[in-house]
């Protein structure tokens, strides 16, 4: 059936733009219009109808958008100027009253949001004047601005009038953006229609349907056929095939993720320095981004891409360090026996590594490390499970037998999202979210990150401090970055990708050549 | 050899009410309490799988706090069999709760995905009924013959292919190559909603068509070498006239059986066709629902379909029992 597709494809059906509108296909949605059960790509929809104060450009800087000025007079004070005359789809008028209401849903003490971690360090929330929006952060926090530019803006009276409804199919949401909710459908589909009154540039489009589908065939057929006019976040393995349809062209990004073997260093046997080493040595990272990744993924030397992290230190030192790094993770058998015979483990250990259908590479990396971790002793047991399994376990749990794979995405463009997910010891059980898997704790690092923390979102000392990070890190071995994939999209000329990037869900990506 | 021939008792009028509401009370009495134990067995995997919904609803990010306040918001801290009393008690009561990911009553997502499934799955049944029985009875008439041969190889292709595979050429051929129907979605209601449905209609009954075809084929061709139908022939009595009153009602019993059979086989086959058609149906709605641990709608989920199942095999059984007094044994037909 595969090739059938495949043939198929790069027959080059002929392929139009659909009429009606804009019809794209999109990698996740969430179970309701709400801004509180959004996050990552789920946001893409609905950040079109809840307009954000501030909205990332193609380029990864932010624009005004419902806020006409930002300032930040310290490093815990950021004070929002409101937009005048914005108005809801219902025509009541946007203040800032629903501003400080936006903020307190996901803010606010005992808020449910799935978002709340990222206002964490918020103390306190305050309109300030007629137009005004002060937010006060306990700690400085350098990637509040991208917490912002995720955040949709709703109407409180809205939310006071449906109370527990909304975001349903009946309630929807009520939002000032570019394109209100026209029809929602969980997970599923959202269509929208473009906002006559909207305050900004005409929507692109009349019309925009976000769908999500689950199965890979099903994706192709439909843009195959002409009924969609893109999909975003194209899965690696169905790269060729996408690639023959005529009618339609294909962006490439680098992804700000990273595909990583996770030691549980809280645990036995992966509290040994010399087996993580020998596992590390043993895995041949060039051969698993030619094999399962199709080349279409750059090899990490650390948890952050290079490019991400030029965006903050200086060029010469990201390149000094990342070759150092990638060095270190050569692959060599014969180094890697040695340890092994070092180790606490030096007849081999058995352990079960459980993988996610959802990302089928995590399977395809798995077996092929497999082979060669086969040779030190190092046997893999790579167990199918679904989603919340997975999640329970890798990240909420930490119930594995300490030996993991992960693809773990940033939730913001800040060189800074990784290294404090996965490097600082708060991150880890019991107290921490977990997504430390490595339950990996170095006063050292915590100290360079926690200091990084204070300083403003773009000073470039940040960059130093997380360059110190990762190379204190790296020694401990806590993972073993295997490689940034590519992040790609597909689409006809209704829709333009020419400044297509992986955060392409917190621009405006109806317009993403001109937003 | 002894021979036992069953022959209907005589009764006044009414007089085999009491017998009857007799049985459909102890078959509803056990098809009650095979939903309880259904209920109770789903009710104990739901909670014994890993991931709780306190972690779907919190997010990948949540703080303890968080997934305690969830937990106490949904009363999941109760002790098991609190908490399924308390969903018995509701759902007697016609109200099976809320649903923890769309935040709406579970009658409300079940009835929007019914608006997609009920409609398929009717369709892709009363097609196989009608297209398989008529290919059966045709091909039995023709045994060995052309036609024959050509019914036993659709019915070969149809029964041994793979339904994703069956859905996927459909939509490649009549969706991208020719264009003619859409490959995906449930449409907006109306004649948009009966276009997006006939390819996944069609594929569930190409599925199904199979196993009737061969059914019919087979107690077709027995029946019609059974010796009352020679003579029935023999009497001069016209085909068609043969065909409805001695073959297909001698073969009734069997063929009821089996569309009962295959109505209960499409609600899992209807889970495939709905995910490679991408349809927000029940099959769907079943799997968002477990992969979230959305414990009240898997809950109502699984009742409904255990309830459609018990009612079904129920219904085919009076069927059978009007078609064949044989079967009514024990309520009023006796042996001798």
């Amino acid at each position: 059936m595969t090739l059938l597709l495949t043939g198929a494809a790069c027959g080059g059906s002929a392929t139009s733009p659909a009429a009606g509108g804009l019809k794209v296909l999109v990698p996740v949605q969430g179970a309701l219009l709400d801004p509180t059960q959004a996050s990552i790509q789920s946001l893409g929809i609905l950040l079109l109808g809840l307009e954000p104060l501030q909205r990332l450009r193609p380029d990864g800087s932010l624009r005004p958008n419902l806020a006409t000025e930002v300032e930040q007079p310290d490093p815990r004070t950021f004070v929002y100027t409101i937009r005048s005359g914005v108005r809801f789809w219902d025509g009541t008028p946007l203040t800032a009253d629903d501003v400080v209401h936006s903020f307190n849903l996901h803010a606010a003490k005992g808020s449910k949001s799935i978002n709340a971690s990222l206002w964490a360090s918020v103390s306190n929330v305050a309109k300030t004047g007629e137009d005004e929006v002060t937010v006060e952060l306990a700690e400085p926090d350098p990637q509040f601005p991208y917490v912002v530019a995720q955040t949709g803006i709703v109407s409180k009276a809205f939310y006071e009038k449906h109370k527990g409804n909304v975001g349903t199919p009946a309630v929807m949401n009520m939002g000032t953006g570019p394109y209100e909710f026209a029809s929602f459908k969980p997970s599923s589909e959202t269509v929208l229609r473009a906002n006559p009154e909207y305050w900004g540039d005409k929507p692109a489009h009349d019309e925009v349907t976000a769908r999500t589908v689950g199965d890979d065939s099903t994706r192709l057929l439909a843009v195959q056929s002409g009924e969609f006019d893109g999909i975003f976040n194209v899965p690696l393995n169905q790269l060729r095939s996408y690639a023959g349809l005529e009618g339609f062209e294909q962006a490439e990004a680098p992804d700000y993720a990273v595909y990583k073997f996770n030691f549980d260093t809280s645990k036995a046997p992966w509290d040994d320095i010399h087996l993580r080493r020998a596992v590390t040595l043993a895995i041949n990272r060039a051969d698993l981004i030619k094999g399962p990744l199709g080349g279409k993924a750059t090899p990490a030397p650390t948890l952050v891409p290079a490019d991400v992290m030029t965006t903050l230190a200086a060029t010469d030192e990201v390149s000094r360090l990342y070759q150092r790094l990638e060095s270190d993770l050569q692959f060599d058998m014969k180094v890697a026996k040695q340890e092994m015979a070092r180790s606490s483990v030096p007849d081999g250990v058995s352990v079960t590594v459980p993988v996610t259908g959802s990302d089928p590479n995590l399977s395809a990396i798995a077996q092929t490390a497999a082979q060669s971790l086969a040779e030190i002793g190092v046997e893999l047991k790579i167990q199918e499970v679904d989603d919340n399994t997975y999640y329970d376990a890798v990240y909420f749990k930490h119930t594995t037998d300490g030996f993991t794979l992960d693809n773990f995405g940033a939730t913001s463009p800040d060189p800074a999202n990784l290294p404090l997910y996965c490097l600082l010891s708060a991150n880890g059980l019991p107290d921490g979210s977990g997504v430390n898997i490595a339950e990996y704790s170095d006063p050292q690092v915590d100290n360079a990150l926690q200091r990084s923390q204070r300083l403003g979102t773009e000073d470039p000392k940040r960059g130093a401090l997380l360059l110190d990070a990762l190379e204190s890190a790296a020694k401990d071995i806590p993972y073993v970055p295997i490689a940034h994939p590519n992040v790609y999209a597909v689409g006809n000329s209704k829709l333009d990708l020419s400044h297509f990037s992986t955060f392409w869900w917190l621009t405006d990506w109806t317009r993403l050549g001109s937003s | 050899m002894t021979t036992t021939t069953v022959v209907p008792r005589r009764h006044p009028k009414g007089a085999g009410l009491a017998p009857l509401a007799g049985y459909l009370a102890r078959r509803l009495l056990s098809a009650a309490v095979v939903v309880a134990i259904v209920s109770m067995l789903v009710f104990a995997f739901v909670h014994a799988a890993p991931g709780g919904p306190e972690r779907s609803i919190g997010g990948r990010f949540a703080t303890a706090e968080q997934l305690v306040a969830i937990r106490e918001q949904y009363r999941l801290n109760d002790p098991l069999w609190t908490q399924y009393g308390q969903f018995v008690s509701s759902a007697l009561g016609l109200d099976f709760g809320t649903s923890y990911s769309m935040r709406e009553p579970v009658t409300d997502s079940i009835s929007r995905a019914a608006s997609t499934t009920v409609p398929l799955v009717l369709f892709g049944w009363l097609a196989a009924l009608l297209i398989g029985t008529a290919l059966g009875v045709v091909s039995a008439r023709h045994a060995g013959g052309a036609f024959d041969r050509g019914v036993l190889g659709f019915t070969v292709v149809g029964a041994s292919a793979p339904i994703f595979a069956t859905a996927i050429l459909l939509s490649y051929v009549f969706g991208v190559a020719l264009g003619w129907l859409p490959t995906l979605g449930e449409g907006d209601g109306g004649m948009d909603r009966i276009r997006h449905l006939v390819l996944p209609g069609v594929t569930l009954a190409i599925a199904a068509m199979a196993a009737i075809t061969k059914v019919t084929k087979v107690r077709v061709g027995q029946v019609l070498e059974a010796d009352h139908i020679t003579f029935a022939t023999a009497r001069g009595l016209p085909p068609r006239g043969v065909l409805v009153s001695e073959v297909l009602r001698n073969s009734g019993v069997q063929l009821v059986t089996q569309a009962g059979a295959v109505l209960v086989a499409m609600l899992s086959a209807v889970i495939l066709v709905e995910e490679v058609f991408d349809l927000d149906g029940l099959g769907s709605l079943l799997i968002q629902a477990i992969t979230a641990r959305d414990i009240p709608l898997i809950q109502a989920i699984t009742l409904f379909t255990c309830i459609f199942i018990v009612a079904v095999n129920l219904v085919v059984d009076l069927v059978c029992m009007a078609i064949d007094p044989r079967l009514r044994i024990g309520r009023g037909g006796v042996t001798r």
